[in-house]
């Protein structure tokens, strides 16, 4: 059983600081830049952070569902439930802001298009939400370690 | 009080290894695909913001691991060496930084719209100094949350 919290803890917490990175460093510094560099740096760029969080998201849910169907649930249960839910928010906030951040891909010297910028800035704000929740994932996976000990 | 010292540790760790692994995974990888005046207006950019986040990460971790490893009334055996790596570890990754990676950001700050013919090469410096700190980053963050787990 320590083994899986242990688990848990890592993957969400390389989930948590990758997103708050994404939110307060990377969000911003894209921000500067103007739309046509934007568009050729968010063509890059966006596909890979969700090589490691999507997969590490995931596998941080099944590691819970698997705490909550065989661990000892009386000291950590309403942890690894609230952990569950902000799971669950970060997937669908992630998913749907990559997807809709795929549509603004173009090929190299394509111009953008009216809307894309709107659709990088919902896409930053998604970013934020799942910041938060991701980091409210880690704090619940970790509080729920604890007991254990 | 120790409990709730190694809960921070561990979220501060977690966070810190994180950061450190989507440069790694996302802005490392993003920059070499870029022009050389793209790539460095980016990793400008970036570097203005992150310093405000990682820095003060870094240290937080490193200072309450260090006081949730002091205030333990028993600690030993494995434990006690998985904190102490992960201490030396997360000083390690606040070492790189400051010896490679925040000089090299000082200089591409200065450049103006003509980027050097020396990019390239301190690009491939900046990129295996980071490596280096990430590696130390996610040593550190297992070695808290495994002492944490079997504490």
């Amino acid at each position: 059983m320590h083994t899986l919290y242990a688990i848990v803890v890592i993957l969400s917490g390389l989930v948590a600081g990758g997103a708050l990175n994404n939110a307060l460093a990377m969000g911003p510094a894209l921000r500067t830049l103007d739309e046509q560099t934007l568009s050729e740096v968010q063509r890059h760029w966006s596909p890979l952070p969700a090589r490691y969080s999507a997969l590490a998201s995931v596998a941080a849910g099944l590691a819970g569902v698997a705490l909550l169907v065989f661990g000892d649930l009386r000291p950590a249960a309403e942890a690894l439930v609230a952990a569950a839910i902000g799971l669950g928010a970060l997937l669908l906030v992630s998913i749907e802001a990559t997807r809709r951040m795929e549509l603004t891909a173009r090929g190299a010297g394509e111009p953008p298009r009216a809307g894309d910028v709107a659709v990088v800035r919902r896409w930053h704000t998604a970013q934020a939400v799942a910041a938060v929740a991701s980091l409210g994932v880690l704090a619940c996976y970790s509080v729920a370690a604890g007991p254990v000990s | 009080m120790a409990d709730a010292l190694d809960v921070v540790t561990v979220v501060l760790a977690g966070l810190m290894a994180g950061g450190l692994l989507v440069v790694e995974v996302g802005l490392v990888q993003t920059i070499r695909r870029l022009s050389a005046a793209t790539g460095v207006r980016l990793h400008v950019a970036f570097d203005h913001y992150v310093e405000w986040s990682m820095p003060p990460l870094t240290i937080a971790t490193f200072g309450v691991g260090l006081a949730a490893l002091v205030s333990e009334d028993h600690v030993g055996g494995a434990e006690l060496v998985l904190r102490v790596v992960a201490l030396v570890a997360a000083v390690a990754v606040a070492g790189v930084s400051q010896l490679v990676n925040v000089p090299l950001n000082a200089r591409m700050r200065t450049w103006g719209p003509r980027v050097p013919d020396e990019y390239e090469s301190m690009r491939r410096r900046w990129d295996r100094a980071h490596r280096v700190r990430t590696l130390a980053g996610q040593v550190a963050f297992v070695c808290f949350a495994v002492a944490f787990a079997i504490g």
